[in-house]
């Protein structure tokens, strides 16, 4: 038997939409993805949640706090592939809305960013590390995600 | 293992709570057998929605704050929309009513059962995650689940075109109709669906699970069920006027935590499917009534953990609901009803799977001046905080030791079926340095 592939699953700022298309593609794929998986990191689906090398990262959302950077500087460490999955994540919009505010409006919410350590801009995963895949749409396109899920397969699954 | 002794003083922290949509985190802190205090942080970065809004068309924003939550979505689109409707004097036709319904009755169909089964389930299987069920029975039972989402999610998409970010419902109405050749398949999985969530009903009604608490439900319930329309009541006898939601409810703030937090007139309250069902269990579908009529009899119920035996049922009843109206309506092509002006206040409640869902407009000039939301996690905060204190001193008590009770700290979270994406982005931004 092919050893199982790595899997990472990650959510920074953003509605978390493609974490429940995820969740809705598991309705048909459900035990392929547990036959073929090894879920090394996934919060919202396990309470066993590991740091360790995965073979792929899926990461949604766009980066809007110091914290959120430094996490995602450690998921590419311990990943060879990096997914970005949705717009969020592949180019900042809409969570990077505060970008485009009016002076006015920046000023009404900088005690909140400087309360919370937040980042002057808010960053698609590109401004900061190397993304090897990405998965555009908001949500993220379903049938470009079994795509790249595939690729993955094929990457990684017969090794 | 730890004995009582060790949990005389303690500082519980459980960062990232698991298998809830968003992030938070979890603080206790027990000082010579005494609980000092249970704090439920919510540490995500706010994205700013409601100042994001000002100054667009009102016919935009919808599918604007769609993406304020994945998992609510179709509570937003549907919430924000009646509340411009409300401020314009737009009152949609009859079947767009009917469209919506349904529209809200798949998006129940899909996500009580990605909490109960997702969720929930694997605590009372003992297991970490749902991918740990791999016996030949354990996979059926997951199979069984899948295929009841999938209804829900079909269904999503053959009245909404999506079920995530529904691409057509507008303001007055829909940009598209469902289509008719698919009413078959669409009603025959929803009869499966119904069939295998009656099959798995008794495992919630015999969960031995049980936390009381003193609380007020509240929730807005009305004749079809569909988490629209109705009356906003309360367990204390009180029926709020929609527009008055906003001065019954007080926005608080926790400054561990970058979502606002609500009291009802200076009490704590519960909204979800528990208060729902204890408070309209009368307004369900007919048939959900006499299939479920022995789970019915747990209701009103104190106990929290019958919020997911509530979503059980209404996930039943979102079926029943469904099925009668698709057999009983034939969908015309419709142009969406015109605002009848472009200024003015509204006011909307909605009820999303996970409870009441605020939203106050303001419309000059056909642009959002301002925006203001209460979301249903915000509401549960100080509940489920105060229910956090009692469950962890029970257990201090009891001499349980720290792994036992950070597990059922998380249990106890969950029943609430918090939703941590939607809570993150209403926080009152003024207030004093």
């Amino acid at each position: 038997m092919a050893r199982k592939i790595r899997l990472g699953w990650f959510s920074f700022s953003c509605c978390e939409d493609n974490t429940v298309l995820f969740a809705e593609i598991l309705n048909d794929h459900f035990f392929m993805v547990q036959e073929k998986f090894d879920i090394i990191h996934a919060k919202v689906l396990q309470n066993v949640n590991k740091w360790e090398e995965m073979d792929v990262a899926f990461v949604e959302g766009a980066i809007a706090n110091k914290e959120q950077e430094e996490t995602l500087k450690k998921i590419r460490g311990l990943s060879k592939t990096v997914v970005a999955i949705g717009s969020c994540a592949c180019t900042g919009m809409p969570s990077a809305s505060r970008n485009n505010f009016d002076e006015n409006t920046i000023h009404e919410i900088r005690f909140i960013k400087e309360k919370f350590n937040m980042l002057d801009k808010v960053h698609p995963l590109k401004d900061l590390v190397k993304v090897d895949m990405e998965v555009p749409g908001c949500p993220m396109d379903e049938a470009k995600f079994l795509e790249a899920l595939q690729a993955i397969i094929k990457m990684y699954g017969d090794q | 293992m730890h004995g009582a002794h060790d949990s005389e003083n303690l500082e519980l922290g459980l960062e990232g709570l698991s298998k809830v949509e968003g992030h938070v985190d979890l603080e206790v802190k027990v000082t010579k057998g005494k609980v000092e205090y249970a704090k439920l942080k919510i540490p995500e970065a706010k994205r700013f929605y409601t100042q994001a809004v000002r100054g667009k068309p009102m016919t935009a924003i919808a599918q604007l704050v769609s993406r304020i939550c994945g998992t609510c979505s179709m509570s937003h689109i549907f919430g924000c929309t009646k509340s411009i409707e409300d401020a314009v004097g737009l009152v949609p036709s009859e079947q767009t009513m009917k469209q919506r319904r349904l529209s809200m009755w798949a998006h129940l169909i899909r996500d009580h059962p990605l909490h109960l089964y997702f969720f929930v389930l694997p605590d009372m299987f003992d297991k970490g995650s749902v991918f740990d069920f791999t016996s030949p029975e354990e996979k059926k039972i997951i199979a069984t689940a899948l295929e009841i989402k999938a209804a829900g999610n079909n269904l999503s998409k053959m009245v909404a075109g999506r079920s995530i970010h529904a691409p057509w419902p507008v303001l007055g109405g829909f940009t598209q109709i469902p289509d008719k050749a698919k009413y078959p398949n669409i009603v025959h999985d929803l009869e499966h669906a119904r069939e295998h969530s009656l099959e798995l009903l008794d495992v919630f009604y015999d969960c031995p699970w049980k936390f009381e608490n003193k609380t007020t439900y509240v929730g807005m319930v009305g004749p079809n069920f569909d988490y629209m329309s109705g009356d906003l009541l309360s367990s204390d006898g009180l029926k709020i006027p929609e527009k008055d939601f906003g001065q019954y409810a007080q926005r608080i703030w926790r400054d561990y935590s970058t979502a606002s937090a609500f009291l009802l007139q200076g009490k704590d309250y519960m909204v979800g499917s528990l208060p729902r069902l204890n408070l309209g269990k009368k307004f369900l579908h007919k048939q959900t009534q006499k299939d479920c009529a022995k789970q019915l009899g747990r209701f009103p119920s104190k106990n929290v953990y019958d919020n997911n035996l509530a979503q059980a049922i209404e996930t039943i009843d979102s079926i029943n609901q469904s099925i009668d109206l698709l057999e009983s309506t034939d969908f015309k092509p419709e142009k969406p009803v015109q605002p009848a002006r472009k200024d003015g206040a509204g006011f909307a409640v909605v009820e999303a799977p996970r409870g009441v869902l605020y939203y106050n407009v303001n419309i000059r000039d056909g642009k959002v001046q301002n925006m203001s939301v209460a979301i249903p996690t915000g509401q549960n905060q100080v509940r489920i905080e105060k229910d956090l204190a009692e469950l962890v001193q029970q257990q201090v008590d009891a001499g349980k030791d720290k792994d036992y009770i950070v597990h059922e700290m998380e249990k106890l979270v969950r029943a609430y079926d918090p939703c941590l994406s939607c809570a993150t982005h209403f926080l009152k931004v003024k207030w004093k340095k």
